[in-house]
């Protein structure tokens, strides 16, 4: 059951002289339930992607093709007052700094249920139980108090907490994770992986983290799909992609992550490509170790690999 | 910048009384003006002649124990004049600064939220008032309803419009990218609840800060008005139309009938000055 479908997304920003390609083709689907894992390096357009779906993309970009369809209605052609029904109710973002992204003049309950009564009603009362319910569900110890707390009086931790529980306040369809462990203590990222895990855990939630860490994706995440330079190049299960990456950029991602300690550091040679650049062959060409001559002339095609893998290269075209 | 204000910026007063040490000018400036808003609001009820008495036998007298400041050429007290044009000028100029702050706020937040053409016509109208000189706009007011209180707080209220409207629309676009105005038009706040609710509040500490320069500024432009009897008719006493009444008399040796009003008018400005100053410090400490 798919709830979320992009297909063939191109998007571009439009600067004076030139314009940059920030995604080429982007197709993905999201089944209802799925947890999906996004990783690539900075600047490979996975934010991008997720804000084309909510429709929050910066001035001056613009889309040149392609579909956002959520559950059979293309998000693409909505008014801006029909997204903003959609927002926070159906599909909601985790961001990745908590403690900016809470309002720090007001309590954090005030903001929890400014949510609730937006989306599901007038009752004031109704959404201050709500938002304390949320709150314990998220692991307040004491909800009844923290209603009341600042951000400024929440430790980093608690501040994620709080934003999860925003994200969390209308049961949406599709639960948007970008980064959100960036910027946090290495002890308390698995623990808010885990709390937003447990949460969403049995309901009907798709949920998709946004990552450079393929590590914590695939622990997270029961697929993972690996974006470069504005193109999806593999998709794959978890377990499967640390145990056979097919990509050779999978390869070097993964091959950095299992790095062993006390030896030489492995990292991928070269730097993603300008963004200015039309790319007419495969992109990866000028850092792969097994590019051929046809990777410079022809953009691969997705190719089915096995049940649930597949991956954009020229070497598995055959 | 936008933390201090929630930590700080409630109990002010209470913090500058504990922390008066760290904080010396801004403490006694406020105090100052404490002061004088008590000595405007006594006014009335101190032992001292009527403002508008005149005493046709004892005219032009100078500072002497039974007249502190000497008389006028009317023979009024120039000192019970002095006290109680404060009154009139702080609430004239308190009044419109705050009217014309709300107003330029509101539309300075909608117009850096919404951005486009709307942002530019404030924009431009804005800079079409600050560049239209204040005189002239006063004497046009002047011309359609007549002096008094009313054309006055009309003409403060226009010149910090812009003023106003120009500052929180820049603290507006800074504010908009930070993340929990993005986070808040992700989980699709209406448009309006997020200007009032997230952006105006981030923005009050700015717009304290320059407060206090507005009003200073707006009793400069009141004096100025009254001065060239465009502003509060002579009776009413009022810094601008006292130093104006005794103008033509300076040369003679009778210093003190303009030279009180003056040196009060000073005063006030330079402590409303120092406040706004200190504010601004106070409230950029922590940014």
């Amino acid at each position: 059951m798919a709830l979320l479908k992009i297909e063939d997304l191109k998007l571009d920003i439009e600067n004076s002289n030139q314009n940059s390609h920030i995604l080429h083709g982007v197709n993905l689907l999201i089944n209802k339930r799925d947890r999906l894992g996004l990783v690539g390096e900075s600047g490979s357009g996975k934010t991008m992607t997720m804000r084309t779906v909510i429709q929050l993309l910066p001035k001056k970009t613009k889309i040149i093709s392609g579909k956002v369809i959520y559950q059979n209605q293309n998000l693409l052609q909505k008014t801006e007052e029909e997204m903003e029904k959609i927002r926070g109710r159906e599909i909601s973002v985790i961001f990745q700094d908590a403690t900016s992204a809470l309002n720090p003049v007001y309590p954090i309950g005030k903001q929890i249920s400014d949510i609730y009564l937006r989306h599901k009603g007038r009752d004031k009362k109704k959404a201050l139980e709500e938002t304390v319910n949320i709150l314990r569900r998220v692991g307040f110890p004491k909800p009844s108090e923290s209603v009341k707390a600042f951000p400024h009086e929440l430790s980093g931790g608690m501040c994620q907490r709080a934003i999860i529980a925003m994200a969390l306040m209308c049961s949406p369809k599709l639960l948007i994770a970008d980064e959100p462990t960036t910027g946090l203590d290495v002890t308390i990222q698995n623990q808010v992986i885990d709390l937003i895990l447990d949460v969403i855990k049995g309901k009907d939630v798709a949920f998709v983290f946004i990552s450079h860490d393929i590590g914590m994706v695939t622990k997270a995440c029961s697929k993972v799909a690996v974006m470069y330079a504005g193109h999806i190049v593999e998709t794959c299960t978890a377990q499967r992609i640390l145990k056979k990456p097919l990509h050779p950029y999978t390869k070097g991602l993964v091959r950095c992550y299992k790095t062993i300690i006390g030896k030489r550091m492995v990292y991928i040679r070269g730097s993603a490509p300008e963004l200015i650049k039309t790319i007419s062959g495969c992109p990866f060409e000028p850092r792969c170790d097994v590019a051929m001559d046809i990777c410079k002339r022809q953009k691969p095609k997705s190719i089915q690999v096995e049940k649930e893998h597949w991956v954009t290269c020229h070497k598995w075209n055959n | 910048m936008y933390y201090s204000l929630k930590k700080r910026g409630n109990n002010i007063l209470r913090f500058v009384l504990i922390n008066y040490k760290s904080h010396l000018k801004l403490s006694f400036v406020i105090i100052l003006l404490v002061l004088i808003s008590i000595l405007a609001i006594i006014a009335p009820f101190l032992p001292i002649d009527e403002p508008t008495k005149t005493d046709m036998f004892n005219t032009n007298a100078p500072p002497s124990y039974e007249h502190w400041f000497g008389t006028d050429e009317n023979g009024m007290d120039v000192f019970s004049r002095t006290i109680n044009a404060a009154r009139y000028d702080l609430v004239i100029a308190i009044t419109a600064v705050l009217i014309g702050s709300i107003i330029g706020t509101i539309l300075g937040a909608t117009a850096g939220y919404i951005g486009g053409l709307f942002e530019n016509i404030i924009e431009r109208f804005a800079e079409m008032i600050q560049g239209f000189p204040y005189i002239l706009f006063g004497m046009l007011i002047y011309m359609m309803i007549g002096g008094g209180e009313a054309a006055l707080i009309i003409v403060v209220i226009v010149y910090n419009l812009p003023f106003y409207a120009k500052l929180v629309r820049s603290e507006v676009k800074s504010l908009k990218n930070v993340p929990f105005v993005q986070a808040a038009i992700c989980a699709g706040i209406k448009p309006y609840m997020i200007v009032f609710r997230h952006l105006i509040p981030n923005a009050l500490p700015a717009i304290f800060g320059q407060f206090p320069l507005s009003a200073a500024s707006a009793i400069r432009f009141i004096a100025a008005l009254s001065f060239l009897g465009l502003g509060l008719p002579p009776p009413t006493p009022e810094w601008g139309s006292m130093i104006q009444i005794g103008a033509n008399s300076i040369i003679f040796g009778k210093w003190w009938v303009s030279g009180f009003p003056g040196l009060a008018l000073f005063f006030v400005v330079w402590v409303l000055n120092s406040l706004g100053m200190s504010l601004q410090v106070y409230f950029g400490k922590e940014s």
